[in-house]
């Protein structure tokens, strides 16, 4: 019988993206470790990520209000079987935290990673503070993660 | 702002029982082997274990020859040259990579396997194709 081949191959998904004039807005703020939200006119929901229109209302949203780097945890999970990272191409160790974090001056919740030595002790409603990196490039992820404050 | 990434998935291509014979008579003996039709007799390349022009089984595999016809070509701006190839023996023509600048080909330019020196079990074992000496059609 023939010996069986499998041959390594990699697919190159490289990417682009645009990111409009909101989030473009919100990462040059990061830059200078500011946190906005954009407020709407018509029901006040404030939304974080920025997003240039709102959901309820179908207002252009124009107004921008500053949020902390700090909030609360609404909802976390512990990811076992990591999907790749956009940003980086590879995949995060495992396992590690994800956390829907609604920080203090918004009303909706912001997707991050979330770092906790005691897994065990998160609950829904902590504390959570934003980690920064130390060079800010004016990105996303210039907000490592977020951890649980004492 | 725009924003740019890499994402590269990396997996594995299981070639299968005839597929797999394919590569190993690359690598091993640079060879290049087709597949002929019991039914319509046609000779794939590279060997596939069915026809795809009938549906028919194709389980014998034959010789084919590293030298044939270009039977089209076209240029990536940034990545190369590349053609499809009928191969001396081949009823079917062979997608690879064109060793040359995009002057040097036109279709039914005779052109010729060149082998890599490290052989892995890869379709990419044949480097690419060389134009021949006076081939020019």
């Amino acid at each position: 019988m023939t010996e069986r081949l499998t041959v390594p191959l990699t697919m190159d998904l490289s990417w682009q993206y645009a990111s409009g004039a909101a989030m473009e807005r919100f990462c040059n703020g990061l830059q200078a470790r500011r946190i906005e939200a954009l407020r709407c006119g018509g029901c006040g929901r404030r939304y974080l990520p920025p997003r240039p229109m709102c959901g309820d209302c179908r207002l252009r949203l124009t107004q921008w209000v500053p949020v902390g780097d700090e909030g609360r945890l609404e909802a976390w999970t512990i990811v076992h079987l990591p999907i790749l990272d956009g940003r980086t191409g590879e995949t995060r160790p495992s396992p590690y935290g994800m956390g829907l974090i609604r920080l203090d001056g918004a009303d909706t919740t912001l997707n991050h990673f979330l770092v906790e030595s005691e897994p065990a002790r998160l609950r829904i409603g902590l504390r959570v503070k934003a980690v920064w990196r130390k060079e800010l490039l004016g990105a996303m992820d210039d907000i490592l993660h977020f951890e649980v404050l004492p | 702002m725009n924003r740019s990434g890499p994402i590269r998935i990396p997996f594995r291509y299981a070639a299968g029982e005839t597929g797999s014979r394919f590569l190993v008579a690359l690598r091993d003996d640079q060879r290049i082997l087709g597949s002929r039709c019991t039914t319509c007799e046609r000779v794939q390349c590279p060997a596939s274990s069915f026809c795809p022009h009938c549906g028919g089984a194709t389980p014998e595999t034959v010789d084919v020859q590293p030298e044939g016809n270009l039977v089209s070509w076209t240029e990536i701006p940034g990545r190369g040259v590349y053609g499809l190839v009928r191969l001396e023996g081949a009823d079917t023509a062979l997608l690879h990579r064109l060793l040359g600048p995009s002057t040097t080909w036109a279709i039914g330019l005779r052109v010729r396997a060149r082998f890599a020196e490290e052989r892995t079990g890869s379709v990419c074992d044949i480097e690419g194709f060389e134009a021949m000496e006076g081939g020019r059609p």
